[in-house]
């Protein structure tokens, strides 16, 4: 027998431990692929055809997905090699040396890299065009086509190609250090940590307090830099506090000799537990997060789809006509708002100088507008920041010291009488490319005089119901779009920006796009969370069996003491629950921790983000809760059927889904 | 009076096919009175592991009698029969079965804290015990920090933490130097002196069966023949059991 034919024996002899290996690989090629190819699809992401805010929707879950994508595969390879690692150490005992091994793991490992990767990749082909197909269901996406790139596959392959190359020769690197006693009693022994202690903990919880306070009190919602340091430290903060943990609640029983003898073998168990599982339990608070502050984040926007535009548009609908552009008739007009679902309550215009880099207004015009009663004084401007989040924005938004009005006599410069943050109008398009400035009568009638042709007016239009005006909006936008055509040369040559440039700002569309954005959001995030959720607990499931020998030994020996099905039970509930539940309970409260101080700025609210933030969090809780009662109560079962405290056919054994081998 | 009585005990492990059947214990009727010291000898194969495991409630498919001070382990359910065990037997194995994760001390308490007994109970005995049997230095060591024959001191100290009527013990010099074999053997020896400890062992070490009081021999599950010490030296005692297994006959390697 050659060794390349007993390397491939062995691989056969391991095929059922190798296939949950090999499939979660796949799955996970196979989602990304299908990711990328909607990601980098043109049609999706043609503004034109696709609303903005739904296909930037799939930036976060897909970073998000490539994250998990490093995290699952370097965590799967390195389970797998555990479970590998007694075998080893039985085949270097036999006589094998250093370097077949190192072989065998080259062997085995390209050969599953290689199979996931084209699994993962045909699985993806057909699984992308589904995807597409029922994104179509969920969304408009116009006369988007379902297309598939050589990029796609390119990139999948250079991706995962990249991993398993690291993964694979930090491996053969770590086999320099193997020891044949220490191979053999690796599934015996507690793992050897080099981070433990109670002071390990204590640092834990000093990064995550400061990560955490910086996120509440430094938040930039411009900064996305500052909040992935801060994860990184949070994790490395849940990282430290699991490795110090354990040390924590042994000091804890210690202090009283009844809770030390109560939870004895709790205490002794949890040892081993948390020191195999440091790397799941982050991994799996890390998912728990990114899905449950996504989610509350798109779910909050979608409930509030109705309140959202309300506060970002103070008028029903709005546009501008400036340079000869939107000039449509009163009649034209009338026309389509008189003939509407729903009556026009008020028309009202505000007329501004658009200076393309700056739009200047009148303080009186604003004050007739609103009713307020600014005044600029002379030589003085204030500088106006359209944006509805209010006085939190302030540091965002930095006010300009000075304005130059270029005159004919010369250039005079206007110094800042202070910033204003109002919503004044809508944001229509054409008026937000510049900033805004309010200048007093005298200054704004010279510029007037010299920019006669630059003289833009502001239709600010109000109905009885807003949300009956999607006609109205949709007929006002042809007639304007038309009236361009005909009349106005074209500035950018291509009929689909012009219309967007000149279109109109109204409740309706934003409400519009934020359902069905929302709609994109909820169906992608749902689809991310239950991915983060089966990945979650087949990495709890890897973690379990690389515990399982030592626990099979431990319950027969406290068998032959004399244990009860119960108390079984019970010590099998312990530990898990930690694992089942710790990061989950983490997870939430640093997703809502991190909602707070980000929602706060962004959508100058806090707690209504949050509370959807508790809810999908307790949803994923009672998801959890209920994988928790189904493995522990298979778990058990098995285990005393192991040892022989319960009678359960072999067959049934065999056959059940999950794959527990006792 | 009997703490252990056995009634035409037999066990048969079943194949595939009708026609293979294995008769590992053939109606075995035994008796041992509280405070004897007994050895149960034979040569490979012949049940002595099965029959412990069946004394004392591990196996509980056979058919027969038994009962320990006059309960019959029989009637009960396997989760009667593990409280039974933890709290009314003692065991000490050839492999020592102590739990990796725990300290001696904490070896030795765990069918107290199993029973969920007062702390106060559980350090005294704990304490005396390990004192008993000259483990105090080593009490805070891991299982795997100490040699064998501390290891099954441990798993001696633990078998009778509870106060059992019964110990059991399958192999409990096995894997232990003939030094160490020696000192556990005079521990047993001890614990039936003082403490009056009754003590069922299967061993294959005719040395270590030299200590009993009584020898019983199985040879295919069938009780074949026994011996008693009464007021022999030890030695002469020991002279006696070689030629025992001589005559029933036995490999090399169960010598």
């Amino acid at each position: 027998m050659t060794f390349r034919r007993m390397a491939f024996q062995i691989f056969k002899a391991n095929l059922r431990r190798y296939l949950l290996f090999f499939l979660c690989s796949s799955f996970t090629i196979m989602v990304f692929f299908a990711f990328y190819s909607l990601y980098t699809n043109p049609d999706f992401n043609d503004p034109y055809q696709v609303n903005g805010m739904v296909s930037g929707n799939l930036y976060a879950p897909f970073l998000v997905m490539r994250v998990f994508a490093v995290l699952f595969i370097v965590y799967a390879q390195m389970a797998f090699l555990k479970f590998r690692k007694s075998d080893f150490g039985l085949l270097m005992v036999l006589g094998m040396t250093s370097h077949n091994i190192r072989k065998i793991i080259l062997l085995e490992n390209s050969m599953i890299a290689l199979a996931s990767i084209l699994t993962g990749l045909g699985a993806g082909t057909v699984f992308s065009g589904l995807f597409f197909f029922i994104i179509s269901l969920f969304v408009d996406i116009g006369n988007s086509a379902f297309s598939l790139t050589l990029d796609s596959y390119l990139y999948t392959i250079k991706f995962f190609g990249v991993i398993y190359i690291a993964v694979i020769g930090i491996h053969l690197l770590l086999t320099l250090r193997y020891n044949i006693v220490r191979l053999l009693q690796e599934s015996r022994t507690a793992e050897r940590s080099f981070l433990h202690g109670k002071f390990t903990g204590v640092f834990g919880v000093i990064l995550l307090g400061i990560s955490v306070f910086d996120m509440i009190i430094h938040y930039n919602p411009d900064d996305a830099r500052m909040m992935l340091i801060n994860l990184g430290v949070s994790m490395v903060g849940v990282y430290l506090l699991l490795s110090g943990l354990c040390d924590w609640m042994k000091l804890i029983f210690l202090r009283s000799t009844k809770a030390y003898h109560k939870h004895l073998m709790f205490s002794s168990d949890l040892n081993y537990t948390l020191g195999r599982s440091k790397i799941v339990l982050s991994l799996i608070t890390f998912l728990v997060f990114i899905t449950v502050f996504l989610s509350g984040i798109i779910f909050y926007i979608t409930w509030n789809a109705e309140a959202i535009p309300v506060k970002n548009n103070p008028y029903d609908i709005a546009y501008s006509e400036v340079f000869g552009k939107n000039s449509i008739s009163p009649k034209t007009l009338s026309e389509i708002t008189d003939h509407g679902a729903t009556p026009l309550l008020s028309h009202q215009k505000l007329e501004y100088i658009d200076l393309f880099n700056f739009k200047v207004f009148l303080d009186q015009n604003i004050n007739t507008l609103i009713g307020s009663d600014y005044h600029v004084e002379k030589d003085h401007f204030l500088n106006l920041a359209i944006v509805a989040q209010g006085e939190e924005w302030k540091n965002q938004r930095p006010e300009m010291p000075t304005f130059d009005l270029k005159l004919s006599s010369g250039k005079h410069t206007l110094y800042s009488q202070g910033i204003l943050f109002n919503m004044v109008f809508n944001p229509v398009p054409n008026l937000m490319n510049g900033l805004h400035v309010i200048v007093n009568e005298e200054d704004y009638m010279a510029l007037k005089a010299e920019n006669k042709n630059a003289i833009g007016n502001l239709q600010l239009l109000n109905f009885k119901d807003w949300k009956k005006t999607a006609d109205i909006d949709a007929k006002l936008n042809s007639a304007l779009a038309k009236y361009n055509k005909d009349n106005t040369e074209s500035w950018y040559g291509n009929e689909r920006q012009e219309a967007l440039v000149f279109s109109t700002k109204s409740r309706i569309s934003e409400y519009l796009q934020l359902k069905e954005s929302g709609r994109f959001g909820i169906f992608v995030i749902t689809f991310v969370g239950l991915i983060f959720f089966g990945a979650s607990c087949i990495v709890l499931h890897f973690s379990i069996q690389t515990d399982l020998e030592r626990e099979k030994i431990k319950f027969g020996k406290l068998n032959k003491i004399g244990i009860t099905s119960k108390e079984v039970a019970q010590m099998i509930g312990g530990p898990f629950k930690v694992l089942f539940f710790l990061p989950y309970i983490l997870g939430i409260a640093l997703a809502t921790v991190y909602i707070i101080s980000s929602s706060r700025f962004e959508m100058s609210v806090a707690l209504g983000p949050f509370w959807f933030c508790l809810l999908v969090g307790g949803a994923y809780l009672l998801f959890q809760v209920l994988f928790y009662y189904l493995y522990t109560r298979i778990y058990t079962r098995k285990m005393l059927a192991h040892i022989q405290l319960l009678k359960i056919p072999l067959t049934e054994q065999d056959s059940t889904p999950i794959y527990i081998e006792i | 009076m009997p703490i252990l009585e056995v009634e035409s005990l037999s066990k048969e492990y079943k194949g595939k096919g009708k026609m293979n059947v294995f008769q590992a214990l053939n109606g075995i009727n035994l008796s041992v009175d509280s405070g004897e010291l007994v050895a149960i000898m034979g040569p490979s194969g012949s049940g002595k592991t099965t029959l412990l495991n069946i004394l004392s409630g591990i196996d509980t498919e056979y058919s027969g009698v038994v009962r320990i001070a006059g309960t019959s382990i029989s009637e009960m359910s396997k989760n009667e029969l593990a409280l039974f065990r933890r709290q009314r037997m003692g065991f000490v194995f050839q492999d020592y079965n102590l739990l990796d994760s725990l300290t001696l001390r904490e070896n030795i308490m765990v069918p107290m804290v199993l029973d969920d007994q007062e702390v106060e109970d559980i350090n005294s005995r704990t304490d005396e015990t390990l004192s008993l049997f000259d483990l105090g230095e080593v009490k805070d060591k891991y299982p795997y920090m100490v040699s064998g024959g501390q290891q099954q001191r441990a798993a001696i100290s633990r078998a009778i933490i509870n106060g059992p009527e019964v110990i059991f013990a399958d192999e409990p010099t096995g894997n232990l130097d003939s030094k160490s074999s020696s000192t556990v053997m005079k521990t047993f020896a001890k614990l039936n002196a003082l403490k009056g400890a009754t003590i069922v062992m299967v061993t294959h070490d005719p040395f270590a069966a030299s200590y009993c009081n009584r020898v019983l021999f199985i040879k295919d599950g069938k009780m074949l023949l026994e011996i008693t010490r009464e007021n022999k030296e030890r030695r002469a005692f020991f002279d006696r059991i070689l030629e025992n297994l001589a005559f029933i006959g036995g490999g090399e390697d169960d010598l």
